[in-house]
């Protein structure tokens, strides 16, 4: 028998049965939709036509049940709102059941039971519900239900809760563009951007905050940078310093509004960074610097080993005031014999010859007149306290002038002593100068104390030493036994008459004359070398006489 | 010496010039409702009572965050928003931009105030109530305790700023009657549940707190940009 072919979507059943006696041959027809199927059966038709339409009964019940069935639930799968004032829900279907399906969304609000549709499918897209601002309600609760529905039933959704403050979630903000800024020592790129669209943030309504996140485009390798995000407040523009030269850098930007969710992020803006940025500049600043460190190292240097020498440029000393002889080493070292004898240089201490300074005392009395012993006191009254020096002559100050009161022959004869001394030369520069005192044709009464001998005398030598050394003076006499200096041969001193005069006995008694020497010792020579300043040069008038 | 006097003047003129320099903007504490000397610009009482309110809506977001992870750690799932959880309000709130766009500076701060005397005595309970449980985080406890307080001078300088803005009297303080109803636990379950409630219902009162005095100041002060929504 010919199988029985039944389409899925046979609408009636048509079953012909068909017998044809006079052939004996049971036909059945069975016309099934657009198929007819015939059956020619002999002899068993009935029984298969029974058959035939069980089993046909069956297949349709199957195949309706496989083919249609009522819609399965949907599920809301999220709701959003991009600026707190409208808002979006979307759902997710479930199966169609074979048939056309049509979805609708129901919601409550929170207090009351009335039931609303929604405002609008079509605006968000397909399976969406959108909600404009004259159906927003906000901090209520909206209890929301999608009913799938066909022709063989409906399906309800899980209903969802959801408050318009909770889900806020704004679009990316727009317009997003980087520009590279170069100044001079810090460049940077400036990222700016608008708000999302629709959103209103000048009025309060919302407080939105944004977010930057910059990475470095790595074209070639396999693995990518990581972002860096920066929180950028309310503003509309981020600056980012320093960045890489040479590299590629992509930048978004996402905002957020009150205590919501993120936004996506916007796409990508990219911006190339140029290579030779400041590079120059750096290598500039190095040398610079490096030099720079190299000469003061050098000038710092040069200073510490010539210290002095530009010391002394820079602040050339100040004179200070020096006595020249005076070492004031020796000073320190505390020996005087050496300072003083420092001292006395050949040009030092300068005889100023002031008049009332030298003393020179040359006592020459009248030697004829002859004087008893006893008139000792008379002659010294006489003579040695009117001993008058004056040094006060012209040419040199090494003059000296004997004035004594008793004798005009001695005037004479002083003067012209006088005469010879200023005729010589410096005491000073001549220290074993002798003077030589001329007596012409004068007569030189002395008188011994001792002896009452007077003689009359013949001019005698006067020779006066410069006292810088010796200290005195010796009087040569014209006779050749001229004495000894006095300052060796003590015997001879008979008196010694104020403090500088020595009075000499002359040792020729027999010639009952007197010889009258003026002798000069100073009396440094006696305390034996001890010096005074100012009696360098002494005279010591001496009458010798005998003894 | 002239160089050390002068240095002395110096540093007189720099500590004393501070106090002439903030002397401007004088500061008065929002809770100052006896100063008569002490005044302080509309601007920045606004932009004060702006960050009050901000700050606590903040703080009570996190409050509600930080209860959820104890409910989970609790082992509790408590799906509270089943509508009629929190208290309704005597008052009625706009309860869209657009209505919030039509209504009045004085209606907006009396709102605020109705909000902010209302919240003050549950958070307090709250606060106490949290105290007693035996896992509170201490950040929530916290952070209850701060929000009753931050709540309290917010009040205050909404009375202020209501003077300021409406004159005296402009305000008509009617002490909403409703007492909150004390609940007595029954069990510790139940009084999860209404502190769960409480924070939950005040996290959403302190945003409509927030919106309400941003957009008053926004009025206020920038007449030109807020006309326009």
């Amino acid at each position: 028998m010919p199988l029985l072919k039944t389409p899925c979507s046979f609408r009636a059943v048509y079953v012909q049965l068909e017998t044809q006696k006079d052939r004996g041959v049971n036909r059945v027809k069975l016309c099934v939709n657009s198929v007819t199927d015939w059956v020619a059966d002999t002899g068993k038709m009935w029984r298969d036509a029974e058959q035939a339409l069980t089993l046909m009964w069956l297949l349709s019940g199957i195949s309706y049940g496989m083919c249609h069935s009522p819609p399965g639930r949907p599920r809301l799968t999220t709701c959003r709102s991009p600026e707190k004032e409208t808002f979006t829900c979307w759902w997710e279907p479930g199966s169609t059941g074979g048939l056309p399906t049509s979805y609708h969304l129901y919601y409550r609000k929170e207090s009351s039971l009335e039931v609303f549709e929604c405002p609008d499918y079509h605006k968000a897209g397909n399976n969406s519900c959108y909600f404009d601002k004259r159906h927003t309600s906000i901090w209520i609760m909206y209890n929301i239900t999608v009913v799938a529905s066909n022709a063989l039933g409906k399906a309800y959704s899980e209903s969802v809760e959801i408050d318009v403050m909770d889900i806020v979630r704004p679009h990316p903000p727009e317009n997003v563009s980087v520009t590279f800024m170069q100044t001079t020592n810090s460049p940077y790129f400036l990222v700016r951007w608008r708000p999302p669209r629709n959103t209103d943030t000048r009025s309060g309504w919302v407080t939105i905050k944004y977010e930057v996140r910059t990475k470095i485009e790595m074209s070639r390798k396999e693995e990518d940078s990581n972002w860096e995000s920066y929180s950028a407040g309310k503003q509309l523009e981020f600056s980012i310093y320093s960045p890489q030269p040479g590299t590629n850098y992509a930048v978004q930007v996402r905002c957020k509004l009150d205590q919501g969710l993120w936004s996506e992020w916007s796409p990508s803006a990219f911006i190339q960074i140029p290579d030779n940025m400041s590079d120059t500049q750096n290598v500039v600043m190095i040398t610079a610097v490096t030099l720079t460190v190299v000469i003061f190292l050098l000038t710092a240097g040069v200073l510490t080993v010539k210290m002095k020498p530009v010391k002394h440029f820079l602040l050339p000393p100040v004179p200070e005031p020096k006595i020249s002889g005076l070492d004031t080493q020796l000073l320190k070292s505390g020996k005087s014999e050496e300072i003083f004898s420092a001292l006395i240089t050949p040009g030092y201490p300068q005889i100023a010859q002031s008049p009332d300074r030298q003393v020179e005392c040359l006592v020459i009395s009248d030697c004829d007149e002859e004087m008893d012993f006893d008139d000792k006191a008379h002659l010294e009254n006489q003579k040695i306290e009117n001993c008058l020096i004056d040094n006060a002559q012209k040419v040199s100050q090494n003059s000296i002038q004997i004035t004594l009161n008793n004798s005009q022959d001695l005037n004479t004869t002083l003067s012209t002593v006088s005469n010879q001394l200023s005729a010589t030369s410096s005491v000073l520069a001549e220290p074993q100068q002798l003077l030589h005192l001329y007596c012409n044709g004068s007569r030189v009464k002395a008188q011994d104390q001792n002896t009452q001998i007077s003689y009359e005398s013949e001019c005698e030598n006067v020779n006066i030493n410069p006292a810088g050394l010796t200290g005195y003076v010796e009087v040569d006499k014209e006779k050749q036994d001229q004495k000894p200096l006095v300052g060796e041969d003590y015997s001879m001193v008979s008196d010694i008459i104020s403090g500088n005069i020595l009075v000499l006995q002359d040792s020729i008694p027999a010639q009952g004359h007197k010889e009258v020497k003026c002798d000069k010792t100073s009396e440094a020579e006696e305390s034996g070398g001890v010096f005074e300043p100012l009696g360098y040069l002494e005279t010591l008038t001496t009458f010798s006489s005998g003894s | 010496m002239k160089k050390t006097t002068v240095l002395q003047v110096c540093v007189a003129f720099v500590l004393c010039s501070p106090q002439a320099v903030t002397g401007s903007p004088v500061d008065c504490p929002d809770q100052d409702t006896a100063g008569t000397s002490c005044t302080i610009s509309l601007e920045k009482l606004l932009e004060r009572a702006v960050q009050h309110a901000e700050l606590i809506y903040r703080v009570s977001e996190e409050s509600k965050l930080l209860f959820d992870e104890m409910l989970i750690s609790f082992g509790m799932n408590l799906h509270v928003p089943e509508g009629t959880m929190c208290a309704p309000k005597t008052v009625p709130v706009p309860m869209s931009k657009s209505e919030i766009q039509q209504i009045s500076d004085k209606w907006i701060l009396h709102s605020v105030l109705i909000l902010a005397q209302f919240w003050i005595d549950p958070l307090v309970d709250v606060q106490t109530s949290l105290e007693n449980y035996e896992n509170a985080p201490s950040a929530l406890v916290n952070r209850s305790k701060w929000m009753s307080s931050k709540l309290m001078s917010l009040e205050q300088g909404i009375l202020v700023l209501s003077r300021q803005i409406l004159g005296e009297g402009g305000l008509a303080l009617e002490v909403p009657e409703e007492t909150p109803e004390r609940f007595v636990s029954s069990s510790s379950f139940e009084t999860v549940r209404r502190d769960y409630s409480a924070i939950y219902c005040f996290r959403k009162d302190a945003h409509k707190m927030q919106t309400f005095l941003k957009l008053l100041k926004c009025r206020q002060i920038d007449k030109e940009n807020c006309t326009f929504f």
